[in-house]
């Protein structure tokens, strides 16, 4: 069955959010087996939400629908957040965001029932499995496909700036990974993750695309794991590099930078960029990940090198003025992330207090549900 | 004459009391083991059926007197394990989801109505001793629960409501006993006292735990306890309450339950949680289920036998369906339910303690006799049925499971 590769159009800059998060057993904090109990539940309450499994049993994936500002974002994403954790109350389980869990053992996971579930566990085998890490989708609403193509290529020079402020995986397995964000190492096992091929309009996209549904490697869009990747069928651009934020204000506050940024782009008339573009792409995506904030980005054209979070200032700076007062208030939140520090700090300053990760989990239950960093 | 003497030294070692119980305790070990090894039979499972083994072996062979089988240090494990049940019990879940409360009352209610009816109609017991098995069968043993699930690191709604239930039905078992057992003497003495003596245990039997709580929260403060220590400071504190309950007219089994409960309540921290995973807490539970397995005294009488089959046949269908039927009004699937019902399928040693304190009743031997018998098959069986339902509900994590 052929894969229509049509771009619809969409209303420019909207935002839907798509948020994957943990479901833990509140005795130790572990992750727990409870995804399909817990969707029945918050299905049947509330059926105009949108709540759905994710590949185990031990996730659950939450979406906003079309949004435009920072405040209906916000207020969509507490209606989830207060269905779900209804629903957990009920089930005695906790729900929490964080990119990994900090000491869950993925051979321990179950593959969540469904077709395509299926599918990914029996091609990716063990990797399914490890894939059990939680991330933030960001959706940007495009014109249409070479609009597209240009938001996908502009956004990926802030890819370093979402991490780094997003990062919160920085425990793995049971270990400080010493990275700030160690989620996109397990990103980056699958074949088809990294970044789009540079191709300069949507009808090069299509060619590309076509070329590589004739290999039989992919079927659907689907199939690439991008860390930002045109969208067709919604007509927007998808960020896929976040770890879901400990707090849904964070969450609804990374959408609205890149909305702001995805302004800019959009702004300029054609595609100035060159592939020199992705010259130290991985470069600048590995300092985030293992730096965060404090890592350092190297600009591809000037040769430059600059602390990101420093980056990420001079970039609000840019943006603020073209902001209207309810993107401030989302603005104001990542500029208190270049202060206080990202999650991965958080979470790093709650296991040096109790000396437990499961306490980390519980600490991050908490902070989901009231919203406070506590 | 010089060959002789070592070779008696040698015996008189291995046919002394300790000799024979430590050799077959170490057989039981090695059998039970070797069944999980070669044909995957569960481990709780594997370790009673062990366990009943060298109990038949010590009737059948002369080896009773030298092997008395140790029932307090039965008791006292199942303490040490019952503190680890409250531990993990999770109580303040009610709170979330009341409707929980009244399914354990149901399911447990409905399991004792269906007993008493069969009993009383059935097979024309009398009330009350229909009654007293009613009591006990209602119970499932949160200790069998637990061990099966935390051996196959079971994670889900199965595991945790089949736990909370039958810790619950636990409790209303030893309140309903204390009740029937007041009843039951106040007919021949009424007292007011002994009318009085369930209030009395509960509430006594909480005080008590918490006292233990706050004794092991000094102690760990004290000795800055972990691993080992904590555990060692957790077993005695048990052993205390299993010696200071009963002069105190106390349940030591609720006393333990409490003590448990209360660490889980007021340890923030989760430091004295650490306990649970110790490596002592596995040898206790492999001793636990051997020596519960060695305390059986398998039915004598044909009728008992038929009476206790049909007994487990009704609990059995009692505790599926209306766990079946309750478990949408707390939000879950009927056929977890289902499960969950099948998962409260084993009763253990607090069964059995309380059918051995009925038999010593004159009007109540044949009600004894009959639980015992119930007891028995559901301590064989019912780890068997409580991994089934785990599985069949696909709760288990542990990755060779």
């Amino acid at each position: 069955m052929s894969y229509e590769l049509t771009f619809k159009s969409s209303e420019p800059l909207t935002l839907g959010v798509e948020l994957e998060l943990e479901l833990v057993d509140q005795r130790d904090g572990d992750l727990t087996r409870a995804a399909t109990d817990l969707l029945r539940i918050v299905n049947k309450r509330h059926p105009e939400l949108d709540v759905k499994l994710e590949i185990t049993e031990s996730m659950i994936e939450v979406a906003t629908s079309v949004q435009r500002n920072y405040g209906g974002l916000l207020i969509e994403l507490r209606k989830l957040r207060d269905a779900v954790c209804e629903g957990a109350r009920l089930l005695h389980i906790g729900v929490c965001g964080g990119g990994t869990h900090p000491f869950q053992f993925w051979n321990e996971r179950h593959i969540a029932a469904g077709p395509r579930m299926r599918h990914l566990s029996d091609l990716y085998g063990y990797l399914a499995k490890q894939f059990t890490v939680f991330g933030q989708h960001v959706h940007v609403g495009a014109p249409d496909g070479d609009a597209a193509i240009r938001l996908v290529h502009g956004l990926s020079r802030y890819v370093p700036h979402f991490i780094a402020l997003a990062a919160s995986s920085p425990f793995l397995q049971g270990e400080d990974t010493a990275f700030d964000c160690a989620r996109m190492n397990t990103v980056s096992s699958f074949p088809l993750s990294g970044r789009m091929p540079f191709v300069r309009n949507w009808t090069e996209f299509t060619d590309y695309f076509t070329k590589m549904q004739a290999t039989g490697v992919v079927k659907s869009m689907k199939d690439f794991y991008w860390d930002i990747r045109p969208k067709p069928e919604y007509g927007t651009v998808e960020v896929r590099v976040f770890d879901t934020p400990l707090r849904l204000e964070r969450a609804a506050a990374l959408a609205i930078y890149v909305q702001c940024v995805a302004r800019r782009i959009l702004n300029e008339p054609a595609l100035t960029l060159t592939e020199d573009a992705y010259l130290v792409y991985s470069f600048n995506r590995f300092q985030a990940c293992r730096f965060g904030l404090r890592g350092e980005l190297v600009d591809p054209f000037t040769r430059d090198r600059l602390p990101i979070a420093q980056d990420i200032r001079n970039t609000v700076a840019a943006i603020r003025h073209e902001s209207g007062p309810s993107e401030q208030a989302a603005l104001r939140e990542i500029m208190s992330c270049l202060q206080t520090g990202n999650d991965a700090s958080w979470q790093r300053a709650r296991f040096a207090e109790s000396g437990a990760l499961g306490m980390v989990v519980h600490a991050q239950t908490r902070c989901f549900a009231d919203g406070k960093a506590n | 004459m010089v060959l002789e003497y070592p070779l008696v030294i040698v015996k008189d070692a291995f046919t002394s009391p300790l000799g024979v119980t430590a050799a077959l305790f170490f057989v039981a070990l090695l059998l039970a083991e070797a069944a999980v090894r070669t044909i995957r039979v569960p481990r709780i499972a594997a370790l009673i059926l062990a366990g009943a083994l060298i109990g038949w072996a010590r009737r059948y062979f002369p080896l009773e007197d030298q092997m008395p089988v140790p029932s307090k240090l039965l008791e006292a494990l199942a303490m040490v394990l019952l503190f680890e049940v409250g531990q993990r019990v999770p109580l303040d879940w009610i709170r979330s989801n009341p409707w929980l409360l009244l399914a354990s009352i149901g399911e447990a209610g409905i399991a004792f109505i269906l007993i008493f009816a069969t009993l009383n109609y059935g097979f024309g017991l009398s009330r009350m001793e229909s009654g007293f098995v009613g009591v006990i069968c209602m119970a499932a043993s949160p200790i069998v629960v637990m061990s099966v699930s935390k051996d196959l690191r079971a994670r889900g709604q199965v595991a945790e409501r089949a736990l909370l239930f039958s810790t619950l039905s636990s409790v209303y078992a030893v309140l309903a006993m204390q009740f029937l057992t007041a009843g039951y003497l106040a007919a021949a003495h009424a007292q007011l006292a002994v009318a009085l003596q369930p209030v009395f245990q509960l509430l006594g039997s909480f005080v008590l735990g918490a006292v233990a709580a706050g004794a092991l929260r000094v102690y760990a403060w004290a000795t800055r306890a972990n691993g080992a220590t904590l555990t060692i400071g957790v077993i005695s504190l048990c052993l205390l309450l299993f010696a200071c309950a009963p002069p105190l007219g106390l349940s030591p089994t609720l006393s333990a339950l409490f003590f448990g409960l209360a660490v889980r309540v007021t340890d923030r921290s989760h430091r004295l949680l650490a306990y649970q995973s110790s490596e002592s807490g596995v040898v206790l539970t492999l001793a636990y289920f051997i020596l519960l397995g060695a305390s059986f005294a398998w039915p004598s009488s044909g009728k008992i036998a038929v009476m206790a089959a049909v007994v487990v046949a009704i609990r059995t269908l009692a505790k599926v369906a209306s766990n079946a039927l309750l478990a949408p009004s707390s939000a879950l699937q009927p056929r977890k339910g289902a499960l969950v019902g099948l998962a409260l399928s084993p009763l253990s040693s607090l069964a059995l303690a309380l059918a051995a304190g009925i038999t010593m009743h004159d009007g109540l031997v044949r009600a004894g006799q009959t639980a015992i018998a119930v007891v028995l098959a559901m301590a064989l069986l019912g780890p068997l049925v409580t991994e089934a339902a785990l599985r069949l509900a696909g709760e288990p994590t542990r990755h060779e499971a």
